[in-house]
């Protein structure tokens, strides 16, 4: 099983890639198979339309503008620290309901 | 490359008192043009980013920031930071709806975006570290915030 996971934040390179390095080293740790897809924030609605994402992390806030179930999770907590673990059991959450 | 090093003395300030993040904005932006770093335009350009795209960070015991902008309104990259024992309220980045109480701001003034990237990814790990913080809010003048700096950046690159 593979999880899809789109990283979003204002521009679409510097906090996102925090987070999705960050992400992408405790996946691997708990070998779980996940592909990544980066984006803006302002381009969330045309992003989600091309994948089909299991989740997305945003650092750059959690209300997109988009119409759609996908879980949105902050990624402030890969900048910070704060929340790390909440956020990863929230991740796990979602990775078992899609087992 | 070492992000602090674009930390000069001239651009660091303890003990800031500013109302508003705005006020403290225009503090930072009046030190980076003076310094040449900055061009007119930059000031517009963080106000606004920060308007969109807050970049108030709540950590364990204190509140920092890292306000920035598009390149273009950067002539040589450079770091200012400010350290305020009142805190100055600045809206967080995981939600526009929320406060958050800082003490701490690093303001980019970066020219590249690999800058950018580093910069940020450098700066997430120091402020993860409150002994490193706390050294930085309690430093009284120019030249101890200076010292305390090149400590940060020392733990910095020995990791």
């Amino acid at each position: 099983m593979s999880v899809k996971v789109l990283v979003l934040c204002a521009d679409g390179v510097a906090t996102s890639t925090i987070a999705l390095v960050a992400l992408r080293e405790a996946f691997e740790e708990l070998d779980i198979q996940a592909d990544f897809s980066q984006g803006r924030v302002a381009d969330a609605a045309m992003t989600i339309e091309a994948g089909d994402f299991d989740f997305i992390i945003s650092t750059a806030g959690m209300e997109l503008d988009i119409e759609s179930d996908i879980p949105i999770l902050s990624g402030v907590p890969f900048l910070t620290g704060i929340g790390r673990e909440q956020a990863f059991e929230q991740i796990a959450e979602i990775i078992n309901k899609k087992k | 490359m070492e992000i602090l090093e674009l930390v000069k003395k001239k651009l660091v300030f303890p003990n800031i008192r500013v109302d508003t993040h705005e006020e403290l904005f225009r503090f930072m932006f009046t030190a980076l043009q003076d310094a040449g770093c900055v061009k007119q335009t930059f000031l517009q350009g963080v106000l606004d980013r920060e308007a969109h795209f807050p970049t108030g960070l709540k950590l364990t015991q204190f509140g920092c920031a890292l306000p920035h902008t598009d390149l273009e309104h950067v002539i040589t990259p450079a770091i200012a930071v400010a350290t305020l024992k009142e805190p100055v309220l600045f809206k967080s980045m995981e939600d526009l709806k929320t406060i958050v109480p800082v003490n701490l701001v690093f303001m980019l003034a970066l020219n590249k975006p690999e800058d950018q990237l580093l910069a940020l990814k450098q700066l997430a790990s120091i402020i993860q570290n409150d002994a490193l913080i706390k050294k930085l809010i309690d430093a009284n003048d120019q030249e101890s915030l200076f010292s305390a700096i090149l400590e940060v950046k020392k733990f910095n690159s020995n990791k």
